[in-house]
Parts: C-alpha cells; sequence; structure tokens
C-alpha cells in the first residue's frame, strides 16, 4: 500500500463530478469511465475538491468529524477507497519528505 | 384569474429549493398527505418542464415517496449529470478551439446557465450549445468546427451550394452536429444573430453584448427573455429557474437591464417571469420594480401565461408565431407597438425564404418570392384533391 498518513492526496486534471443528491457521479475523461460515489466517498472527493490537496490524516480527520465511524474501520475503509481511486487514476499521491 | 393548479404543479413548484428547508419539508409532507398525486403524470410534467432533478433531489428527503418513482428519477438524474458533464467538456473544447482562431463569441442559455449561474451542474439538463458569433465570421467558424468533425445539418448544405451570402440573409442561425457515442450527439446552434420576434421587429448581434463588457450578464439576460419568454411563451418552469439562477446573488444593473428590455419591449415579458421568480423561489427585487410587479394587469398576464403550463408540448409546437404574437401583444399597452408586431409578423410570414419539393425536384424560392411558395403550398394539397384521369 504507498498510503501513509502523511501521504499528500490530489485530484487529477482530467475528471469532472457532479453530486447528485446523496451520491456524487465521476467521470474519468481519459480512461471514458462513469463512476458513482456513495455519501462517505462523495464527502472525501468535495474535500479534496475543495482543499485542492490533502493529507491521508487530514481527511481521514475529516470524515471522523462528519460520520459515526470507528477511528480503526475509517482508517481501513479510506486505504481501500484511495486504493481505487488511484487504481482508476482519478488522484495522485505524494509522499510528505 | 389564476388558473386552478393541478397537484402535480403545484408539487412541482414545491420541489423547486436547492437546499430543502425544515418548513419546505413539512410544508411538502402536508401537501402530499392532503392531494392524491397521479404519479405518472406528476413524471410526464416534470420532463415537460424540464425539473426532473429538483424533482428526484427533494422528493428524496420526503417520506413515504414511492421507492420505484425515485429510482426511475434517479436513473433519469444519472443520465442528466453524465450528459452534462460531458457537454461542458466539450464546450470548454470548442471555447479554446475558437478563440485560439480569433473568433470572438459567447454561449448562452444552457452551458453558460450551468456553469455561471446554477449552484449544481447537474439542476439542469444541456440541450444544444448556443453559440453567437459575428455575422463576418460565420463561416470561418463554421470552417473551423468542421475540421473538428463538426457536420452543418442538412438543412443548410444547400444554401452553400446557392448562395453563402444568402444564407446570412435568410436565416439567424445553422445547426452543426458530432457523433461523440452510439446515437448521441454534440449539437451546436451557431448564431450570427438572436432574432427578437422576427428580423424586422429587432435582431441582437454580438456586437450588442461585447460593446458592453460591464453588462456581458445583462446581456445574457436578455437573450434569456427573448428565447424564454418570448419566443417560447415561458411554457416550461425550468425557464422561471433559469431566470431565478440568472438574478439571484447577481450584481445587477437593473436601469441598464430595463432601458434594454425597453428597447426591445420586453419590459413586461420580463416582468412576468420576475413575478413568478418571487412567487416561487422568494427572489428579492428592487422596491422600485416591486411596484410594477404588483399591478393587477401583470397578476392576470401571468395566470394566462400559466394556462400553458399543461398543455403538451406537441400542441404548443403547431402554429408557435401565432401564440408568440399573442402573447407579446398583449404585453403592449402601446397600440404603435401592437400594430408593428401584427405587421412584422405578418411580413414576415409571406416573404421568408423556403424549399418547395415540386415533383422530384426540391427548389429555393427566395424571400422575395415568399409568396409563390405560400401559393404552392395551398395548391398543392388542393390538386391532390382533384379526380384523377383513367
Amino acid at each position: 500500500m504507498p498510503f501513509t498518513p502523511t501521504t499528500q492526496i490530489q485530484l487529477v486534471p482530467n475528471q469532472s463530478s457532479s453530486v447528485l443528491g446523496q451520491e456524487t457521479i465521476l467521470l474519468n475523461y481519459e480512461l471514458g469511465n462513469y463512476y458513482e460515489l456513495n455519501e462517505v466517498g462523495g464527502f472525501i472527493w468535495s474535500q479534496l475538491q475543495e482543499k485542492k490537496s490533502l493529507s491521508v490524516q487530514e481527511i481521514q480527520a475529516g470524515i471522523l468529524n462528519e460520520f459515526d465511524v470507528e477511528p480503526a474501520i475509517c482508517e481501513q475503509e479510506l486505504t481501500l477507497f484511495l486504493d481505487n481511486l488511484l487504481r482508476e487514476k482519478l488522484i495522485t499521491i505524494e509522499s510528505a519528505p | 384569474m389564476k388558473p386552478t393548479r393541478p397537484p402535480e404543479i403545484e408539487l412541482l413548484l414545491l420541489v423547486c429549493v436547492v437546499d430543502l428547508s425544515p418548513e419546505r419539508t413539512a410544508q411538502l409532507i402536508q401537501f402530499l398527505d392532503q392531494h392524491s398525486i397521479d404519479w405518472e403524470r406528476l413524471h410526464s410534467l416534470a420532463n415537460r418542464h424540464r425539473i426532473t432533478p429538483f424533482l428526484y433531489r427533494t422528493l428524496q428527503q420526503i417520506p413515504n415517496t414511492p421507492s420505484d418513482f425515485l429510482e426511475t428519477l434517479q436513473r433519469e438524474c444519472r443520465a442528466i449529470v453524465t450528459d452534462n458533464l460531458l457537454k461542458i467538456r466539450e464546450y470548454e473544447r470548442i471555447n479554446t478551439l475558437l478563440t485560439d482562431q480569433g473568433i470572438e463569441h459567447i454561449v448562452y442559455k444552457g452551458v453558460y446557465l450551468l456553469k455561471h449561474c446554477y449552484p449544481n451542474n447537474g439542476l439542469r439538463g444541456i440541450g444544444d450549445f448556443d453559440i453567437l458569433v459575428k455575422r463576418a465570421t460565420l463561416y470561418k467558424s463554421i470552417q473551423i468546427l468542421a475540421s473538428d468533425n463538426y457536420q452543418l445539418g442538412p438543412a443548410y448544405t444547400h444554401y452553400q451550394r446557392y448562395n453563402e451570402q444568402v444564407m446570412l440573409d435568410d436565416l439567424h442561425e445553422v445547426s452543426l452536429f458530432k457523433s461523440f457515442f452510439d446515437t448521441s450527439y454534440f449539437d451546436i446552434d451557431l448564431h450570427w444573430e438572436i432574432e427578437c420576434l422576427n428580423k424586422k421587429y429587432g435582431s441582437i448581434h454580438l456586437e450588442d453584448i461585447l460593446d458592453h463588457p460591464d453588462f456581458s450578464h445583462e446581456g445574457q439576460i436578455l437573450l434569456l427573455v427573448i428565447h424564454h419568454g418570448l419566443i417560447n411563451i415561458w411554457q416550461n418552469i425550468s425557464y422561471i429557474n433559469d431566470l431565478y439562477f440568472s438574478l439571484k446573488d447577481k450584481t445587477i444593473n437593473w436601469p441598464w437591464l430595463l432601458q434594454k428590455l425597453n428597447q426591445y419591449q420586453l419590459e413586461t415579458v420580463f416582468m412576468v417571469g420576475l413575478l413568478w421568480c418571487q412567487q416561487i423561489w422568494g427572489l428579492s427585487i428592487p422596491t422600485t420594480i416591486q411596484e410594477t410587479l404588483t399591478a393587477d394587469h401583470l397578476s392576470s398576464l401571468t395566470g394566462q401565461y400559466e394556462e400553458n403550463w399543461t398543455v403538451p408540448s406537441s400542441v404548443l409546437a403547431v402554429n408557435p408565431g401565432l401564440k408568440q404574437i399573442a402573447f407579446f401583444t398583449k404585453c403592449q399597452n402601446k397600440l404603435a407597438t401592437r400594430l408593428k408586431i401584427y405587421t412584422t409578423y405578418s411580413i414576415n410570414f409571406i416573404f421568408h425564404a423556403s424549399m418547395v419539393n415540386i415533383g422530384k425536384r426540391r427548389l429555393y424560392i427566395p424571400k422575395e418570392l415568399g409568396f409563390i411558395a405560400i401559393l404552392i403550398r395551398v395548391i398543392k394539397p388542393l390538386h391532390r384533391l382533384l379526380p384523377t384521369r383513367q
């Protein structure tokens, strides 16, 4: 897993999204793929849109602040989610110096 | 007199919110308790009024909404959102393409509204790209778009064979299209003038907007009033929403806007839309304009426009010109303006260019001989009624 708490996450430019009620619709123009994010995924996505760059621990803190979830489960699910985004070329990552 | 609204229309007006407040939630729950909703009709009217995204977003937060109904709306909204994301990206590409080639232009209606006015890019669908260019750069624009695989619609290709200058005089827009997936197309309506009723009554050119860069948004509102209020007689609730979002939280130079509207006698047409913006959305309006909105005549006129909300679009599409002038003249209090509307409409009806099929031949009849085209259209059906020789 390439993620550590200090890994910085950024959205790639070649994508676009829209919030549809509780879900977020994403398009990856480069791959021509369509995605639907649930409420938590949409929250993470909107945080990344707003802040441009966030560390894994900052994202996790935001989720724990917004949703009723155990920290250990949050970390596990977040890593899985970010891993999926990375595999689908929707984010880029940068290790902290 | 205001028409009695069917409950489905009342409900569609109630769901027009961005953030659902507890008060509106309670109002909706009470409304649904007190009224029997024909969900099929509601669905059909939501599509007819192009406000499915508002209906879905609001009703998904209201308990006891039928789940299959919500699922249908969700599917449709996902399609709208996906279509919008693709179209916004394509427009941005076209914008760069035209700008890089030195083509001055603006986009108006759908893409403009979603990018600059609506709080969310899924709250309305995008149809065609409406792009306004200068008359002098039309053919260069067509060439640039053609080199980008956009094809000119078949209705316009004969003009290229006949005379390009004639097309500029006869028409005010051309359509171009490009396939992007399966049977889906990007469509561009490339305008070189925006007709206000017809060319003889008045037209707006790109220069009219670009010459006043400080009032470009007001110029967009003017174009919106022409398209939504004058040409399409405020027949969709989405048109009210468009007007609302183009005014909400915007710094509007009201004297400039009203003066421009007045120049084309569109002030009352605008006021009708503005009254709905206030009634449906609670839009704050300057006190000087508020006095105009309280006039009895305006309330009665709004009711007459509203009667079209339950008329199927296919019915409204029959003789749309007659409906336009009927409502436009109702908005005028000067006899001279009414006469101008009737006269320019009649001249435009008789003297407009057309293509007529005679046998296997397709003939172009220039606008100066437009009355011949009318005669042919009258005689042809009569000819079919004559007994044939054995």
